[in-house]
């Protein structure tokens, strides 16, 4: 217990170190990028270089880099992300509303995606040189080869007709309650969440196949088949528990991408999520929006990292450091 | 004497071997276990002593055939596959393999992996199970409160006792000890031996120990049976083996011993075993055999009998003192 509260602060500190980098890397990103904010400002053709240095003090922009920096990050601790140039509401709930459309998506279809892929690789190992294991292997080898966005066309393609083929609800559910609001959702987010399980599902699949493989080889499943355990309990407590260790991190690791990466299938589906906030945020200019945004991913990502920390933690009692 | 308890007869292993060659690493052996039994299988590494045990057990991979007969109690287990060995894992046969560290799951407790193995006859709680591990721990020389530690957490002699402790579980009457002592230094080796030496006679347990070390064998067993090349080139009563070797195998492997204060140089057998993926003419030994003469080339000799419950596969074994 003392081993495990010790390690949970280590990596409680590394996590909030590594955030604090990657704001402000952040920051600086978009301080070195050319031309500041006022210079590309469509929005204000024609402008004078009176009006333009006006506009600068009054972002504060003809400040000194240090300066501005403190003052980000003060403003980052009141939750402050400023507010967008694209609708005028505040960058946080902007993101609040994006993230919290992308998430339970993402999150439907990397639950298939493991238990599906973690069924299909013990099964392949379990059954290795078989034809089951080798249409397995095939199958999840090529769903993890398509590009995610070309499958959400094909699925759009063939099944259009069948699931609504984008946006989130229906807009001509008037005053829909709260089932058929859930309902409405759930029926939107069936084919982006397909589209997200499908491109981790053959990942998964063969991580999980390879590390069953390597430790159905190990001794200790050797004692297990010699104690005359049953082949069920053989896979559950001696080799999968064991073969969780490599496919926790993956899990971990691709959530994290996976939401940063959700552009594509987003713009796809026209699910309003962080992916297509991040989309129109470059194409309209909207450096506030496109900066929170960058700061969220980055969040995730790390929050991801440390959650499968403590899940390798709480899965090997061999890890001290 | 009762009957024996396992009956092994005319045992054959092959191995799938690369470009279709089969690789014949077990041929035509045939022992018996009696209650009490003190065998070892004796030989340099590679001439089929783990394989043989493991083919007894039905624990081989599918790249493996077997052939011939093993009966338990007079019941045929070999031809019925997992289903009619099952039924004797662990309650009749158990085994202790060699390397403790493998052999025990390292995610795993100690007392949970002996537990998963306690016959349950009725609802046994976990907590009686434990308590149950923890009394076989003590019977091994170890604290009860072991229970709860992992592998790694053991030292390899403790460890290796834990795998005795887990071993006997299942309350068995044949114990098969896979070089219980290698990577063991002197002292723990001892140690680990007057253990199994205790338990056997406490028990009543027969005690089936693979070893090449001549040492380790005169002190546990009082039969040995001499593979070599997948075969059973010599066997009788451990005395005999040692003061009247018919084989010239046995008395090179003798040689090869280092002995505490024995007034005699240190030999070596020049050579290796032969390649067992193809068929082999003549005696297997004849490549390193001091005293091969060309009729060794013609014929692969018999196991003959040359002395009360001793025999040899020599053909000069008259010769032979």
């Amino acid at each position: 217990m003392n081993r495990g509260l010790d390690l949970v602060l280590r990596r409680t500190a590394v996590a909030l170190i590594t955030i604090f980098c990657a704001i402000s890397l952040n920051f600086l990103l978009f301080r070195v990028v050319p031309g500041d904010a006022v210079s590309n400002l469509a929005r204000v053709p024609n402008s004078t270089v009176a009006q333009q240095q006006a506009l600068r003090h009054e972002f504060g922009l003809d400040r000194s880099i240090g300066v501005q920096y403190v003052a980000y990050l003060r403003e980052l601790a009141h939750g402050n992300l400023g507010r967008s140039f694209a609708n005028g509401q505040p960058v946080s709930k902007n993101l609040g509303e994006a993230l919290g459309n992308t998430l339970p998506m993402v999150l439907l279809g990397t639950v298939v995606a493991i238990l599906a892929g973690i069924a299909t690789g013990v099964l392949g190992a379990v059954r290795r040189g078989t034809r089951t294991d080798r249409a397995l292997t095939v199958s999840s080898l090529t769903v993890y080869a398509l590009p995610a966005q070309w499958v959400g066309l094909l699925l759009l393609f063939l099944l259009g007709g069948v699931f609504p083929s984008g946006g989130r609800v229906d807009e001509f559910l008037i005053e829909p309650s709260p089932w058929q609001h859930t309902v409405d959702v759930l029926w939107h987010m069936t084919l982006p969440s397909l589209v997200v399980g499908l491109t981790l599902f053959g990942q998964y699949a063969l991580l999980t196949r390879t590390a069953m493989l390597e430790t159905l080889a190990e001794d200790y499943v050797l004692t297990a088949r010699a104690k005359g355990l049953s082949t069920l309990r053989i896979v559950r407590h001696h080799a999968l528990r064991n073969a969780m260790l490599p496919i926790s991190t993956l899990i971990a690791l691709s959530l994290g991408s996976v939401v940063g990466g959700v552009v594509l299938i987003e713009t796809v589906f026209s699910w309003p999520g962080i992916g297509r906030a991040i989309y129109s945020a470059v194409t309209s200019r909207d450096y506030p929006m496109l900066q929170g945004a960058f700061l969220v991913l980055t969040v995730v990502v790390v929050v991801c990292n440390y959650v499968s920390d403590l899940i390798y933690l709480r899965l090997d009692p061999r890890i001290t450091v | 004497m009762n009957g024996p308890v396992l009956e092994v007869r005319d045992l054959n292993v092959w191995f799938d071997g690369p470009g279709g060659r089969d690789v014949h690493a077990v041929r035509g052996v045939s022992f018996d276990v009696r209650p009490g039994d003190r065998l070892a299988l004796v030989g340099e590494s590679g001439c089929g002593k783990t394989t043989t045990v493991l083919g007894v057990l039905g624990l081989l991979g599918a790249t493996a055939s077997v052939s011939g007969s093993v009966r338990v109690d007079g019941q045929e287990v070999l031809t019925g596959g997992d289903a009619a060995m099952a039924p004797y894992r662990w309650g009749d046969l158990s085994i202790v393999f060699q390397g403790a560290l493998n052999a025990l799951n390292p995610v795993r407790t100690v007392g949970s992996q002996i537990a998963e193995v306690l016959p349950r006859d009725g609802r046994v709680s976990r907590r009686a199970a434990l308590r149950r591990a923890g009394e076989l721990l003590e019977r091994v020389g170890m604290a009860a409160r072991n229970v709860a530690f992992y592998p790694h957490e053991l030292s390899g002699g403790m460890r290796q006792r834990a795998c005795i402790a887990m071993a006997l579980a299942g309350e068995p009457r044949v114990l098969f000890a896979d070089e219980p002592t290698t990577a063991l230094d002197v002292v723990v080796q001892a140690q680990i031996l007057e253990l199994l030496d205790r338990l056997a006679d406490e028990l009543g347990l027969a005690i089936v120990l693979i070893s090449h070390d001549l040492g380790l064998v005169g002190q546990l067993c009082d039969r040995a049976m001499v593979m070599y090349a997948g075969r059973a080139v010599e066997e009788g009563p451990t005395e005999g083996l040692y003061t009247a070797p018919r084989h010239p195998y046995t008395r090179l492997l003798y040689e090869a011993t280092p002995v505490l204060g024995a007034d005699r140089p240190l030999r070596s057998i020049g050579g290796s075993p032969p390649a067992l993926d193809v068929p082999l003419a003549g005696c297997a030994f004849r490549g390193r055999c001091p005293d091969a003469e060309d009729r060794c080339s013609l014929a692969e000799p018999a196991l003959t009998p040359v002395a009360p419950a001793h025999r040899a596969a020599c053909h000069l074994t008259g010769r032979t003192p």
